[in-house]
């Protein structure tokens, strides 16, 4: 007898789930190419334009267009394949995947099926201090749809709404998907391995990868199925599940681990998965049922008789594999060889936008851990403060250099050096200028120092003797003094060995 | 130059007319200097039933966009009405009985299951008819055959036999397929009707086209003093 759906389920942790369960997770991601002109026509592809303004009679879908196919997006997705260690179909067509929506003007989408363009790749993945290999099926292109607006609805969805506006701006804007094989073991593999895909087309330039407007998105495939002793062969995949736009590195890591809660609940009370697109609900970090895919639409793909094959020769692979530049993964090999970067550390200065920078500050002459210090915390700051990104400060690596540069020298303290920032975002020219214009440097060792360190002696007596006495830790209170009388210009140590010497020690 | 006659595209089911036609026509060309040989293309067969599969699959899938939804006609839309019920009545409506007929076998043949048995096999035959064409001109610089197997039919006599209309097809589908370019000629009349003459070339050899339709047109004017249109009757 089939349990029925009125069975009392218990909700298992997280933990106890993936302790009986092991989830099997593969993804699926779009990324939308940053090429000027669409995919099959010369159209803008800008983002943010007033609603079908970036519009002709191809990317509409009207009688008697024609595609065209657009050499940058194939030369794009090329080097995602290559870069995702792939190999490159010497021939490969489009085909077109039939159904009706109004979103899609042709009512088909211009896609590749059977004989994608790339094929057969890897990407290795950072989580819990291990690398993850998960394997890429397959990487091809395809046309994006228009995008629907539900109006009237309380959700914003079409169900309750009363009409619905139809923007094709971003219909026939070039796409790339890329799916992964069912490698992925755990939430956090599946984040980072989003993660690192976006890092790679970031570095590859390609596209944007801004999730937050859709130009990744990322449908997570997940199943359970029950774990087994070692050395006993794997159990058979479950019944998998589709959650579909996942539109935040969060949202990935979130829903991946909802649908691992929720499977192990239902097959904990005997139930089945079922195989079914799932919609992630950002508010409550749940999944709820979409569209079945026992009543999926038949595609009907056909090979596109509208585009002639796409037959790329071994030269074209090689050229554009010329072009392609270090890759994350490399780039973070070379800072941990050169300069001792922790892997946090690169995350950390990546996340704040000032990892270019540092290197830049490095190659001006800083040395590394300096350069990440004053980037990552004071700069970083005085960024956010502004309301910019780092890159956009009205200071850059040369002078962050100079200035890292007198510090080691002994000309400024940290204290200075601050000050020193705040003269040249304030357009007081180069770090030396500042510094002359302001007078900050250090006073070191003339008779400026010594007298203030005489007068701070005179007028704390009862400090002076308890250092006198060997309390060498209570001197702290007196260097603060004479750095004040010395409006900070002082190196903090110098002044301590005076007093001390002062004071007999 | 030499010119091959598809020996497929003759025989059983052609006019007793058009076939007289096309031999005078063939007996013309010989005594403008052709050398007129028989050439078999095999699969020409079968390229009636893979037209009629390839053609209303890609019908259907191009038809699709004709939705109601950007341009041209839209029906039912009541502000109740879904989306997909304002395309389906539009649709229903707009589109008339031999659209609907080769949208719906094209939709068939494109299905899942069915993909293989049908469109995937009518490709295939494709392939072949285009190796019988370059078999053939191999041996040939064009080919010829009758434009269509009889004279044209009366207007709405076969609406309710669409399986004797798609024969007329027959002669000029092969080179559809294939992609190659292809001419009629009007070479005289059958039963009071003009009787076509096909002349097929390699592609990118439409030069051939008009080089044999030119000097047949011109020896055909010449043999009757006049051209066959002014036989033409009046509108």
């Amino acid at each position: 007898m089939t349990p029925t759906a009125t069975t009392t389920a218990t909700i298992p942790t997280f933990d106890d789930a993936v302790a009986r369960y092991e989830p099997v997770i593969g993804l699926e991601t779009h990324v939308e190419l940053g090429t000027t002109s669409k995919m099959f026509c010369g159209c803008s592809t800008a983002f943010g334009a007033e609603p079908n303004t970036q519009v002709c009679p191809t990317c509409l879908g009207l009688p008697g267009s024609l595609p065209v196919v657009n050499e940058a997006a194939v030369r794009f997705a090329v080097m995602i394949g290559l870069a995702l260690n792939c190999s490159i179909s010497p021939w490969c067509r489009f085909a077109r995947k039939n159904y009706f929506y109004p979103d899609m003007p042709k009512n088909f989408q211009i896609s590749q099926y059977d004989e994608p363009l790339c094929e057969n790749g890897w990407l290795d993945v950072e989580a819990d201090g291990k690398i993850h290999r998960v394997g890429i099926t397959r990487v091809h292109m395809e046309e994006d749809t228009g995008k629907s607006l539900h109006v009237g609805g309380a959700t914003g969805r079409i169900h309750g709404a009363t009409h619905s506006l139809v923007d094709y701006n971003r219909a026939g804007i070039p796409l790339v998907e890329i799916v992964t094989e069912p490698d992925i073991r755990s939430p956090e593999v599946a984040r980072a391995y989003v993660d690192e895909l976006r890092e790679l087309c970031r570095a590859l330039t390609v596209s944007d990868v801004r999730m937050e407007q859709g130009s990744l998105r990322c449908d997570a495939n997940v199943s359970l199925r029950p774990r087994t002793a070692p050395g006993e062969p794997a159990a058979p995949y479950g019944t998998r599940s589709e959650t579909k736009n996942l539109n935040s590195l969060r949202s990935v890591e979130r829903a991946v681990r909802h649908e691992i809660v929720r499977q192990a609940t239902r097959l904990d009370a005997g139930l089945k998965v079922v195989q079914e697109t799932r919609h992630f609900d950002e508010a409550s970090g749940t999944t709820s049922a979409g569209r079945s895919k026992e009543e999926a639409t038949d595609y009907r793909y056909f090979p596109e008789p509208d585009l002639t094959p796409l037959a790329l020769t071994h030269e074209y692979v090689d050229a554009v594999r010329a072009t392609i530049p270090e890759l994350p993964a490399q780039r973070r090999a070379r800072l941990a060889a050169d300069h001792g970067f922790t892997p946090a550390d690169i995350v950390n200065m990546r996340n704040a936008g000032v990892l270019d920078l540092v290197e830049e500050t490095v190659a001006a002459g800083a040395t590394a851990e300096a350069a990440r210090k004053w980037w990552l915390n004071e700069l970083a700051r005085r960024a956010a403060d502004a309301g910019v990104p780092p890159i956009g400060l009205a200071i850059g690596p040369f002078d962050v250099a100079r200035i890292t540069e007198m510090i080691a020298d002994g000309e400024l303290t940290d204290a200075l050096a601050r000050t020193v920032i705040t003269g040249v975002l304030a357009g007081e020219g180069t770090p030396d200028e500042v510094v002359a214009g302001r007078g900050l440097k250090i006073v070191s060792d003339d008779g400026a120092l010594a007298e203030a360190v005489d007068k701070v002696i005179a007028a704390q007596p009862a400090i002076a003797d308890k250092v006198r006495g060997g309390k060498l830790n209570a001197v702290g209170p007196l260097v603060g003094a004479v750095m004040k009388a010395m409006k900070g210009q002082a190196d903090p140590g110098t002044v301590r060995k005076l007093l001390l010497e002062r004071l007999g020690q | 130059m030499r010119i091959g006659v598809v020996r497929e595209l003759s025989g059983d089911g052609y006019d007793i007319g058009v076939r007289a036609r096309f031999s005078d026509t063939l007996e013309v060309l010989v005594g403008l200097g052709a050398e007129v040989v028989e050439v078999s293309c095999p699969h020409f067969t079968y390229a009636l039933p893979a037209y009629y599969l390839i053609a209303p699959s890609e019908c259907s899938s191009n038809l699709a966009r004709f939705d109601a939804m950007r341009f041209g006609l839209r029906v039912g839309d009541d502000g109740e009405a879904s989306a997909e019920e304002v395309m389906s009545r539009t649709r229903g409506i707009g589109f008339g009985p031999e659209v609907k007929r080769r949208i719906i076998l094209g939709t068939y043949a494109l299905s899942s299951g069915y993909y293989d048995a049908y469109y995937g096999q009518a490709q295939k035959v494709r392939t072949l008819i285009s190796q019988d064409f370059a078999a053939a001109y191999e041996r040939v610089d064009v080919l010829v055959s009758p434009t269509t197997p009889t004279v044209a039919f009366r207007l709405g006599e076969k609406v309710d036999d669409p399986v004797s209309m798609y024969l007329s097809d027959l002669c000029t589908i092969p080179s559809n397929l294939a992609g190659g370019p292809a001419m009629s000629l009007p070479v005289g009349l059958a039963d009071g009707l003009p009787v076509g003459f096909q002349i097929m070339a390699p592609a990118f050899a439409d030069d051939r086209l008009y080089r044999v339709g030119g000097a047949l047109e011109a020896a055909l004017e010449a043999r009757r003093g006049r051209p066959f249109l002014d036989d033409a009757p009046p509108l």
